[in-house]
């Protein structure tokens, strides 16, 4: 790596340390630190977490992609500021969490060099994701309408955040590997089209998937991103459109059959449409959030000192509605295109990989990043029904972030290996 | 396999594009909305540390604003009971009315500009920041004479400047004194004369003979011929075996002397003549059943539907009882379409919005609100009006050395004595006021009503000399 790379760099984490010690002095002067001393701690903590990831990461990684670990550590870095405004009850455990996810995200970077190691164990990512899901709906407990965590008493682990993960390295070998017999598509019999089996198997099972997913575990937005991540990739391997209308056909199909036997969705469908008809109940969350970001204007308050706190589990769901209150319209665009440079990265790295596997598994992984954001934010403008996943990297939540640390990893790896 | 993953790239950021357009929507074009909408507590945290704006007459005389006393912020009223409906209250348990309540963010000075060139965060909000002003199109001074012209009656008077919809005076009595809703709200509540009612926006009161104006349009508008008609009045009206009382019988009459002698056989005729249809049209026409879109709350007058009227009662409508109700505010702006040559404006009460330097931050412009009838029938139902003062029903109406247009009305109802009504404009070729007086239970609309308009009228006109 050349030096003006390598400056680059720590011009680009010093700036972002800069975000994270005037966030942190705004907080002070808006009265909104309640532990000084603590929050101190764990800002000199995690400013040396920074500066020694960097240090391994252009120690280990010697190409390779050189804005992703600054974004997404950005992207970190808000989401630390507005816990320890939001909710510093919580502040430790998060940043606790993210010492956990740089650790998980050097290791994948140290430990997993070669990633097309990934592609010979294919059936085994799989295999662990059902078990994993397997175990949420048997041994999970509800939290916030979503059957999705596994509770260990000191913390709480959301599988389904791993298993999106291990389920984009699954697509992304099987995709490779059956490429060619997807992409014949259809037989004609009598006249009529017939899809093969192998054409229309996985789109079947990955329907199958989504579907236990909202039915089990009432999570509609993961089911979401699953389908929506499956749909981006295999579109991405086949280059057929009629696998995207199909399938979206039969999510509708799905979502519009659990709309007819379920009282939560119909319920959560009515609360899209008009959260104002129970303004005092179901609606209340949304409208909160509503006024949170319309209230923001253009320039918004200033960091601590709007009042997002009026919005019910503001800390996990409506971190975004926060941000935009406090840094108003200027500050959420910002935030957007900051998730829109990670994906245009990660498109990239796809691009300019050099086998099908690593640009198949680039893409998913970015797709998977793309939808959850879009699925988080839409819901919180009301764009679309609001869901519980986490926006990557900012929400709190611990599972969320490892898994979001491991993507960012494996993403890298590929760009090491192939890296232009 | 590149091209299809620049495609689905292409896709996701078009669904970032989409986000943000959404949300240049919400929060910037809808910024002000969300800020201000009452179940926004934001709101409420704000009104504690924000000195609202004042409220201010067109000859700058101030009808609300805030003091401190002893350390806290006071609302105060100077003209307390007599400008109580148009300012409303202030009380953080019975929440706000009129001005206060509907000119709420421009008088906290937030009507969406925080987005822009200020941050309204509470802790950055200077405790001594003021709201703007809001400045009205009333006249204090006619607002005190027309409410001690309905002396201790209850009533309702109108005044609006016809060209422009501008509302120079709005009484309602009783009224009340807004610095002690809180202290005395359940007096207030309880009292059966209903003195926190707007009664000029608010009251629904059978029109009785001013209605006529409408009947008369109407007739106007299917046989404008009925000008030159001449007509046998008997003395009663009578249909479907019923009859409809005039005082006197009257002999052969013309339409102005019908007017102005204001006789029921030949407006109930006239109402039959043309039909339900065309009755309630032009009722429509002339806003008695519109939501009129007003700075203070109003309600909607009432006709009821051609299709379930009798002739009886289409007779009995066409002279302003029956089923037919209207506002006080209603029957001014009949009174306004007249004066204006067929055009009624949008009433308005406030001129602008001015910042606490003084500077126009908005102001409010005339806009059409209805055209009921052309400048024809309203030349017509004008000189008609005009003999009516002069030599009518409407005489006490009259000022000296200025041409007044005017019809009375004493309308029946099961409370007691008929309403006494007058609705008119003066000078009537020149209009620069339109009034409407009711005196509740009053009696006859040409002794009570018509003397108080006729006050109001000449105020109005020796101020603009």
């Amino acid at each position: 790596m050349s030096i003006t790379t390598r400056r680059f760099e720590w011009y680009l984490l010093s700036c972002i340390l800069l975000f994270l010690w005037l966030g942190f002095l705004a907080l002070y002067l808006a009265g909104k630190v309640t532990d000084i001393k603590l929050s101190f701690l764990l800002n000199i903590a995690v400013t040396a977490a920074l500066v020694v990831s960097n240090v391994l990461l252009s120690r280990w990684r010697k190409k390779g992609d050189i804005l992703l670990f600054p974004l997404t550590a950005f992207l970190s870095v808000i989401g630390l500021v507005m816990v320890l405004r939001l909710s510093p009850e919580f502040a430790q455990r998060q940043f606790i969490w993210l010492f956990v996810g740089l650790a998980a995200f050097l290791s994948t970077v140290r430990g997993l060099k070669d990633y097309k190691k990934l592609e010979d164990y294919k059936y085994i990512y799989i295999f662990l994701g059902l078990l994993l899901l397997l175990a949420t709906i048997l041994l999970g407990i509800e939290v916030g309408g979503a059957r999705s965590w596994i509770d260990f008493k000191y913390f709480r682990l959301q599988p389904s955040e791993l298993v999106k993960v291990f389920l984009v390295i699954f697509l992304a070998s099987y995709l490779e590997e059956k490429k060619e017999v997807l992409t014949q598509g259809t037989r004609m019999v009598m006249g009529i089209p017939v899809p093969s089996l192998q054409y229309i198997g996985p789109l079947l099972i990955m329907w199958g998937f989504s579907l236990v997913l909202l039915i089990f575990q009432k999570d509609l937005g993961t089911a979401l991103i699953f389908f929506g991540t499956f749909l981006t990739m295999i579109f991405i391997a086949t280059g057929r459109w009629s696998y995207v209308v199909t399938g979206t056909v039969l999510f509708a199909g799905g979502s519009a059959l659990c709309y007819l036997i379920y009282h939560h969705v119909q319920v959560r469908v009515a609360t899209w449409l008009n959260p104002w008809a129970d303004i005092d109940g179901k609606g209340y969350q949304i409208i909160q959030s509503l006024f949170a970001i319309g209230s923001g204007g253009l320039y918004g308050t200033g960091i601590g000192l709007g009042q997002p706190t009026l919005i019910p589990a503001v800390h996990t769901d409506f971190v975004y509605s926060a941000w935009s209150e406090e840094t108003g319209f200027l500050g959420a665009v910002a935030l957007l295109l900051i998730y829109c440079l990670v994906i245009y990265r990660g498109y990239r790295i796809a691009l300019t990989s050099r086998t099908g596997f690593g640009s198949l598994l680039a893409s998913g992984l970015t797709s998977l990043l793309a939808i959850q954001t879009l699925v988080i934010v839409a819901g919180v403008v009301k764009l679309l029904p609001l869901t519980g996943v986490t926006l990557p990297f900012v929400s709190y939540g611990g599972s969320s972030l490892v898994s979001s640390y491991i993507l960012l990893g494996l993403l890298i790896n590929i760009s090491v290996k192939d890296g232009a | 396999m590149k091209r299809n993953l620049i495609k689905i790239a292409g896709l996701i950021f078009a669904a970032f594009a989409v986000i943000i357009l959404y949300q240049t929507y919400i929060q910037i074009f809808q910024g002000g909305y969300y800020l201000n909408h009452p179940r926004n507590r934001r709101l409420q945290l704000l009104e504690e540390v924000i000195s609202r704006g004042r409220i201010i007459d067109s000859g700058g005389k101030v009808l609300a604003e805030t003091v401190a006393v002893e350390g806290r912020n006071k609302r105060i009223y100077p003209f307390g009971e007599r400008t109580a409906h148009i300012t409303g209250y202030l009380s953080g348990r019975y929440g706000r009315s009129g001005l206060e309540a509907s000119f709420n963010q421009y008088l906290l000075g937030i009507d969406g500009s925080f987005g822009g060139e200020d941050f309204w965060s509470l802790q950055k909000v200077d405790k001594a920041r003021q709201g703007n002003d809001v400045v009205l199109s009333l006249d204090v001074d006619l607002q005190q004479l027309a409410y001690k012209l309905l002396g201790s009656r209850r009533g309702a008077v109108v005044a609006v400047e016809p060209s422009t919809g501008r509302v120079l005076a709005m009484v309602s009595r009783p009224g009340f004194n807004p610095e002690e809703v809180e202290s005395r709200w359940e007096a207030l509540t309880s009292n059966p004369q209903s003195p926190l009612l707007n009664r000029a926006a608010q009251g629904l009161y059978p029109p009785g003979s001013i209605m006529k104006i409408v009947t008369t349009a109407g007739i106007l508008s299917v046989k404008p011929e009925t000008v030159n008609r001449i007509f046998d009045a008997p003395g009663y009206f009578a249909i479907e075996g019923r009859r409809i009382e005039d005082k006197q019988a009257r002999g052969r009459i013309n339409l102005t002397q019908a007017l102005a002698l204001s006789s029921n056989y030949v407006f109930a005729t006239l109402g039959v003549e043309q039909g339900a249809r065309v009755f309630v049209e032009m009722g429509r026409n002339f806003g008695l059943t519109t939501d009129i879109p007003f700075n203070l709350p109003t309600v909607k007058g009432r006709l009821p539907n051609p299709e379930q009227i009798s002739k009886l009662e289409l007779a009995e409508s066409a002279i302003g009882q029956g089923r037919v109700t209207v506002t006080p505010l209603n029957m001014c702006l009949v009174a306004v379409a007249v004066a204006n040559g067929g055009k009624i404006m949008v009433p308005t009460l406030v001129d602008e919005i001015r910042s606490p330097q003084g500077s126009q931050i908005q102001s409010f412009t005339p806009k059409l609100m209805l055209s009921p009838i052309d400048a024809a029938i309203a030349g017509t139902l004008r000189a008609l009006m005009v003999g009516a003062v002069a030599a009518g029903t409407g005489r006490e109406a009259a000022v000296p050395g200025i041409q007044v247009a005017g019809k009375t009305g004493s309308a029946e109802n099961p409370h007691g004595q008929a309403h006494a009504w007058f609705i008119g404009f003066a000078p009537a070729d020149n209009p620069q006021v339109a009034v409407a007086v009711i005196v509740e239970n009053g009696g006859a609309g040409g002794r009570e009503a018509a003397p108080i308009a006729a006050q109001i009228m000449k105020t109005v006109i020796s101020g603009k000399r």
